[in-house]
């Protein structure tokens, strides 16, 4: 296939097209027509300057190769995006920072990183349920005519039952068998296990289906990555309760690993195409620009990778993957509140909902972690789509309306500033990659499988943790395995 | 039956929690509103499904409200009137075998206009491929054509339709819904793949420019061949013919909305739909809620998956409602200021690898060979690509990847027209795409009655597809309703 693939281009270049070699390129945006701007080849070039990639080029360099960090967005940082704008600077992305996120945290250590402490932050106050316009208190819930659940569940938040469940369920010995492939038969989607414990589809609806956490209902979730997630966060819980933030937003990690690196990264690069033909790997550029190595780091998300040609083909296995892997809907709108109307109801500034405000998080991100500096409105699942329907102004409107509809204290005193949708971000395409039932057992171990001088890199590629320490370990495993290692 | 309704309320209401009332997420209109809006029958959606079952309905006596969410009868056919020709950007050609189509144009008054004499010119178009035009003189030679030798001949556009055809193991189009035809649910890839079309074959007539789903791997080889099947007998049961409405295809729906007793309700947004023991509701919005003795709903899967529905569905059906796949399409429409065509010498229609997907020069004029306007069919990833646009931006990049793609075309053409399906609220996706598995897991299901609510719309259709299929739809669940009522 590769000799057949040189082949043609020996005839396209024969055929006078000067620009052939940029085949690859033509495919997604028909740049061909432009002068191309051939850039100094380097060891490894690295797609992406978010947390993978850049992980990966500071290994790389440490060993002495030379790196090009290449990224499409006219900023560092990728899927982590902190507010600057907005008061305690709430993340919009990459949130978090676990005690056990080891890469992480030795990341900021070495970059001597200013970081707090923000353990605080989460859950000062119960989160309250806003079901039907109605808000019901943690102490009505039991008896509430609207709680369906089993007897045995009846205490619960709708919101808790599916991460309890599956913690009772899991089946995995160690969180890491999720990609072992003895675990094929777990390899089932969230209604199944829901169903098998006697859950009805109207318990199922409210509980899971209603205000998703990941995926967009349970029959598009696999089982076995829930139980991965579980086992995983459950290691992370050991020792004390902390968790950690960068001074600033955690955007300020990847821009300080991106300052680290001997050179500059070249933003506003957006890469169309990938090929291995010509005893180099070329990357080329919607803007024209070409760049050369003898490795290519790529930390694309696969919904991005649709959009790029590869030349030769991805083989079929990883391009199905691409295809078909979902990516997490997840869209948020970032408030402030005029004046602290969880004062005058005396409620939680905290709500889970059926609206499309969703899941309301009042951040503290004062250094005390005590006062609620601005709210988050995650939307994520089918509540994502219908913000991503309308326009950013219209989706900020409509969060406001919702809020002050159910929540009559807030009319007036509420102010959207931002709103953010990851499936609409042409350089994410969703927040993560959320495995359907059975696309663990197929497409995991390929995703990250490398491709001639093509290595994988991302979040979706790691098997040993998730989000941000996911992303760290993924960049690891391809530097080690451009060195051989 | 109506007052026995009002009295369940009403004891629910003072038994306990006076938000119960507004049991689909918004405040309930008061009775007299409510007694207003009671029909023996209510649909939800203008569009031909609905409007077809509205006039069977009429037609026997009962009493029909149809409601719909946009501001204009026609659904996902939009007729651009402020272009030249008045392109279609929803349902387009009408077969002369679309018999209940025809049957409504006649009967309500639109007119139609056979074009079939256009349609060669339509056909005429280049390939667009690795950033070269190549012709339809020079393909079968071309370095890039991997097809069999006996294909060698047959442009990339033209493999699918003529390979499934040739050898469809359908014996009758209408088997595809057969309980024997499971074992050819699978995904177009893998049937080709057992029919020995190699990787690089199925990449070039599929996944470079898709018609259906996003690639080879999300689409069920046995709806490709229900639909190819259905079009050769389309075209072989009657004289030759394609019909366009004077004035554009939405006169037709327009015309039927014109001839009910009343009249329809436009911008009522249903955000929740229930059903008891004497009848159902659609609550808007609004407020607004509509009851009547049973209620249809021809809303597409991809945009009832984010209403309430109560109670709610279950099983099989509630599996189709959540994952049934759907079409992503966007379409440009371009006028050009000059025939830049005259000036390169190529046909304007281009099968193309880039984000312009098919290119059809559009022939609406008074002789057949005027150019009216052009018409890109983003389809798939490739109106991804475009949907995570703003919408400017969007146009921006089509107008960019023309000049680069026909330099002749720089600086000539507008986009005097813009549509995305899958960002449309109320489509969310042009048409119902059944992904591999899913006809078998649920065909004959997933559109059965639930309690008081029907379910009609192209994705319902059996034995017929597009703006016909949507028509034999809402003719079987007026009868549906007939036998129930």
């Amino acid at each position: 296939m590769q000799s057949k693939s040189l082949t043609r281009r020996a005839a396209l270049a024969a055929t006078g097209a000067a620009v052939a070699a940029t085949g690859a390129a033509a495919s997604a945006t028909g740049m061909s027509q432009k002068p191309l701007r051939a850039q100094n080849k380097t060891d490894v070039v690295v797609i992406g300057a978010g947390l993978s990639g850049l992980n990966a080029a500071m290994l790389l360099e440490e060993q002495g190769y030379t790196v090009q960090v290449i990224e499409g967005r006219d900023r560092i940082g990728g899927r982590l995006l902190s507010l600057r704008d907005i008061p305690g600077n709430p993340e919009a992305g990459g949130n978090g920072i676990g005690s056990g996120y080891g890469r992480m945290i030795d990341t900021v250590e070495r970059l001597k990183i200013p970081m707090l402490n923000s353990a605080g932050r989460a859950q000062m106050t119960p989160f309250e349920l806003y079901l039907d316009g109605e808000r019901i208190s943690a102490e009505q819930w039991p008896t509430h005519p609207k709680n369906i659940l089993p007897d045995a569940w009846k205490n619960f938040s709708p919101r808790l039952v599916p991460l309890v469940l599956l913690s009772r369920t899991n089946p995995l010995e160690s969180f890491e068998d999720w990609y072992d492939p003895k675990s094929t038969p777990h390899d089932i989607s969230v209604y199944d296990v829901f169903k098998k414990e006697g859950f009805t589809d109207e318990q199922i609806d409210l509980t899971y289906n209603l205000n998703v956490a990941y995926g967009t209902s349970a029959h598009d979730i696999s089982a076995l990555m829930m139980w991965f997630n579980d086992g995983w966060v459950a290691s992370m819980a050991g020792g004390p309760p902390t968790q950690l933030s960068a001074i600033g937003g955690n955007m300020t990690i990847p821009e300080m690993m991106a300052k680290a690196l001997n050179g500059e990264v070249h933003l506003n690069r957006t890469v169309v195409g990938v090929s291995d033909t010509s005893g180099c790997a070329e990357v080329v550029c919607a803007d024209g620009t070409v760049y050369r190595a003898d490795h290519v780091v790529c930390s694309l998300p696969l919904p991005v990778m649709r959009h790029v040609r590869f030349d030769p083909f991805l083989p079929s296995v990883q391009s199905k993957a691409i295809s078909l892997v979902p990516y997490f809907p997840m869209t948020q709108v970032h408030l402030i509140a005029k004046e602290p109307f969880w004062e005058d109801d005396e409620w939680s500034p905290d709500m889970w909902t059926d609206t499309v405000a969703g899941h309301v998080i009042g951040n503290r991100h004062n250094v005390e972690n005590s006062d609620v500096t601005s709210l988050t409105a995650w939307a994520r699942g089918f509540t994502a789509h219908k913000l991503d329907r309308v326009s950013p102004e219209e989706g900020m409107a409509w969060v406001v309306s919702e809020m002050e509809r159910i929540r009559p204290s807030a009319k007036g005193k509420l102010e959207a500033r931002y709103i953010k949708s990851w499936m609409r971000d042409p350089f994410a395409g969703g927040d993560y990659a959320v495995w359907e039932p059975g696309q663990v057992t197929e497409f995991l171990h390929a995703t990250g499988k490398a491709h001639g001088r093509v290595h994988f890199c991302g979040e979706h590629t790691a098997l040993s943790n998730r989000g941000m320490e996911g992303a760290m370990e993924s960049g690891e495993r391809a530097a080690f395995e451009i060195m051989g290692l | 039956m109506t007052k026995h309704h009002f009295s369940r309320r009403t004891a629910i209401k003072s038994a306990s929690a006076a938000a119960l009332a507004t049991s689909v997420g918004v405040g309930m209109a008061p009775k007299s509103a409510r007694a207003q809006n009671e029909t023996d029958v209510l649909i939800i959606g203008a569009g031909l499904s609905g409007l077809a079952a509205a006039h069977v309905l009429q037609d026997q006596g009962y009493s029909v409200r149809v409601i719909e969410g946009r501001d204009r009868i026609g659904g996902r056919i939009l007729s651009l009137s402020d272009i030249p020709g008045n392109p279609e950007a929803g349902g387009n050609g009408i077969g002369g075998g679309y018999g209940r189509v025809i049957d409504a144009a006649e009967r309500f008054g639109a007119k139609l206009n056979n074009i079939i004499d256009r349609a060669p010119l339509i056909l005429n178009r280049s390939l667009f491929l690795d950033g070269q035009m190549v012709s339809q003189e020079d393909w079968p030679s071309h370095p890039r054509n991997v097809f069999a030798e006996k294909y060698k001949g047959i442009m990339p556009w033209s493999f699918v339709p003529m390979f499934i055809i040739q050898n469809n193991p359908l014996e009758s189009f209408e088997d595809w819904y057969d309980p024997k035809s499971a074992p050819l649910d699978v995904s177009i890839h893998e049937w080709f793949s057992s029919k020995g079309v190699t990787e690089e074959q199925i990449n070039l007539a599929y996944n470079i420019n898709s018609d259906f789903g996003n690639s080879s791997y999300d689409v069920s080889a046995l709806m490709l061949m229900f639909v190819y099947a259905w079009g050769m007998m389309q075209r072989s049961n009657v004289p030759r013919a394609t019909y366009a409405a004077v004035g554009g295809n939405q006169r037709i729906p327009e015309a039927m909305a014109g001839a009910l007793n009343n009249e329809v309700h436009l911008g009522q947004k249903v955000v929740g739909i229930s059903s008891d023991a004497t009848g159902a509701e659609a609550h808007c919005s609004d407020g607004t809620v509509y009851r009547a003795k049973r209620v249809i709903s021809s809303i597409p899967f991809s945009v009832l998956r984010t209403m309430k529905i109560e109670p709610g569905l279950s099983g099989v059906q509630s599996h189709a409602v959540q994952t049934l796949g759907k079409q992503l399409l966007t379409q440009s429409h371009l006028v050009a200021k000059e025939p830049f065509w005259e000036e390169d010498g190529m046909p304007i229609g281009m099968f193309s690898d880039t984000v312009l997907g098919n290119v059809m020069a559009q022939h609406f004029g008074d002789k057949p060979e005027d150019v009216t306007s052009i018409t890109c069919w983003h389809r798939g990833w490739k109106a991804q690509q475009i949907d995570q646009l703003p919408e400017e931006d969007a146009k921006q990049l089509v107008l960019d990847t023309w000049a680069e793609q026909r330099p002749a075309s720089k600086g000539k053409l507008e986009v005097a027209g813009f549509k995305s399906w899958y960002n449309d609220p109320f489509s969310s996706g042009d048409w119902a795409v059944w992904e591999p598995g899913q006809i078998k897991n649920f065909i004959g299901k997933m559109a059965e009655p639930h309690g008081n609510l029907h379910f009609c719309g192209e994705h319902t259709a059996l034995s017929n597809r597009g703006m016909e299929g949507a028509m034999e739809s809402g003719e079987r669940v007026a009868f549906e309703v007939m036998d129930a009522i």
